[in-house]
């Protein structure tokens, strides 16, 4: 993995409209290939930060988001976002029209969703969607690929099964990933470099890079929490100062 | 793409449906012959001399030529009208400034009597084609676009942003995202236009024009033929019923699909 930056972000004092500001400062460089997770206290503005990555709040001069190399975006919401009226293949085909059927079915394949590919997203367990939600987001072979908490709602072993698949992906595609969770363990189980936000206005303040471990289990997290906390006492609870 | 499967269940349901439906027509059908030949009044013929009329009028008279009259105006009154309220609905909904400034004429478009504009169009446009067409347009363009307004403002910008992310061109955005979140609200307008439309085409054709459905019912009236304006309005059902079959069935079945 070189430090080449996959993407370059520079927020300044981002508010919807003229309201209170919702990030104070976010000034990050994305290594090529790394998977970063970005956490914090709920309401804190995660999900406001992947917004302005998209380019979801266009014409706003606090947002200064680079990419030096070719930029290919997928994001992979908090709900899956599927259309209820396009089945898993549709769904899928629908962001990459140029792509051929065999492009699509083997990444139907590559997330476990092969035989379901004419289902409608009704019929689909909520794992299954989230799954087909990772097989869209890749479809479009992205050099930059945003989630936001895409597993907050699963049980333990889907949202493992999820991550997993999630990795492999992303290995494959050689994909660079900004990752929001609250969940540390997650973090840590993904992540080449964490990064925790303050309370509104968000701000980084802090970074840990976690050596990947074989299961979310191994992660030492008490250690990394005394080692944080000791430096950062009230981090965990977002009200750093 | 792999294809769903019927299953026997539900060929089973669909024939179970249909059977349902034509049994209550049949019923219909008999009580209306028995309460005929119970009345046995002039004023109310049986369902097997409307038939006799039907036939009538259909090998001998204009009936099919007054209907296929109709069904063109309607058809085109109908595709205007959808079009037009249409745009017009989803312009309401989905930008803000264009709602406030057509609320009032839409508000105002609602209420005029359709009595009124008919009157006004053959007025002012004169007693041709034109003014009938127009006539009915007018007074339908207002029910879709209130539809229509509703629907654009229960549009999921969730959506929108998805599209927007993966760089989702127009058309596609529009086939795919935006217009199937309104198909629900377009084919209830659309059933409901269409019956509105049939019944103020009627009353256009009565009051201004020499042939379709409305003038024979008009001729007929003046004659106190019952049982050929009963054979007209057969005639009109089955029309219908044929519409509801070819038409909003197949899409009220995509429409209803994954949802």
């Amino acid at each position: 993995m070189d430090d080449k930056p996959a993407l370059s972000i520079n927020i300044n004092q981002f508010a919807f409209d003229h309201d209170k500001y919702v990030i104070e400062h976010i000034e990050l460089a994305v290594p090529e290939q790394q998977l970063v997770c970005i956490i914090g206290p709920s309401g804190c503005g995660k999900s406001s930060f992947l917004n302005c990555v998209a380019g979801l709040y266009p014409n706003n001069n606090a947002i200064h988001v680079e990419y030096p190399n070719e930029k290919r975006l997928a994001y992979i919401f908090q709900e899956p976002r599927l259309l209820p009226w396009l089945n898993v293949y549709d769904n899928i085909a629908l962001v990459t029209p140029n792509a051929v059927p065999e492009q699509i079915y083997q990444l139907l394949a590559d997330v476990g969703l092969a035989e379901h590919s004419h289902c409608y997203p009704s019929t689909l367990s909520g794992g299954m969607q989230r799954r087909a939600s990772i097989a869209r987001a890749f479809a479009v072979k992205p050099t930059i690929l945003l989630l936001d908490e895409p597993f907050v709602s699963l049980d333990a072993p889907t949202a493992q099964q999820c991550r997993d698949v999630l990795l492999k992906l992303a290995k494959l595609h050689r994909t660079t990933i900004l990752f929001v969770t609250h969940d540390l363990s997650e973090a840590l189980y993904l992540a080449d470099n964490v990064l925790f936000l303050s309370h509104r206005p968000s701000r980084i303040v802090h970074q840990y890079q976690p050596t990947r471990s074989s299961s979310i289990e191994d992660n030492n997290i008490s250690e990394m929490k005394v080692a944080i906390l000791q430096s950062h006492p009230n981090i965990l609870s977002g009200s750093t100062t | 793409m792999a294809k769903s499967t019927v299953s026997s269940a539900q060929v089973s349901l669909v024939a179970r449906t249909t059977l349902i439906k034509i049994s209550v027509f049949l019923c219909l059908l008999i009580g209306w012959q028995l309460l005929a030949m119970g009345l046995d009044s002039p004023d109310f013929p049986s369902f097997i001399n409307t038939l006799a009329a039907f036939h009538y009028h259909a090998s001998q008279g204009d009936l099919l030529n007054n209907v296929f009259i109709t069904v063109t105006r309607v058809g085109i009154s109908f595709t205007l009208a959808m079009l037009l309220g249409s745009v017009m609905g989803i312009l309401m909904g989905a930008r803000a400034w264009f709602n406030i400034i057509t609320d009032s004429v839409l508000i105002i478009l609602l209420n005029i009597p359709a009595l009124v504009v008919i009157i006004l169009s053959y007025i002012w446009i004169g007693l041709v084609e034109a003014a009938a067409i127009t006539a009915v347009v007018i007074n339908k363009i207002p029910t879709v676009a209130v539809m229509l307004r509703e629907g654009a403002r229960t549009t999921d910008p969730k959506l929108t942003e998805l599209a927007r992310v993966y760089n989702i061109s127009w058309f596609r955005y529009l086939r795919y995202i935006y217009l199937p979140q309104l198909y629900p609200f377009l084919l209830a307008a659309a059933r409901n236009g269409l019956s509105l439309i049939w019944k103020i085409v009627l009353v256009v054709e009565l009051l201004g024009r020499s042939d379709g459905v409305g003038f024979a019912l008009h001729s007929m009236f003046q004659f106190f033929d019952i049982a050929g304006i009963l054979a007209y309005t057969m005639a009109f059902i089955a029309v219908v019923f044929l519409i509801e079959l070819v038409c909003f069935k197949p899409f009220d079945k995509r429409v209803q699909r994954g949802r």
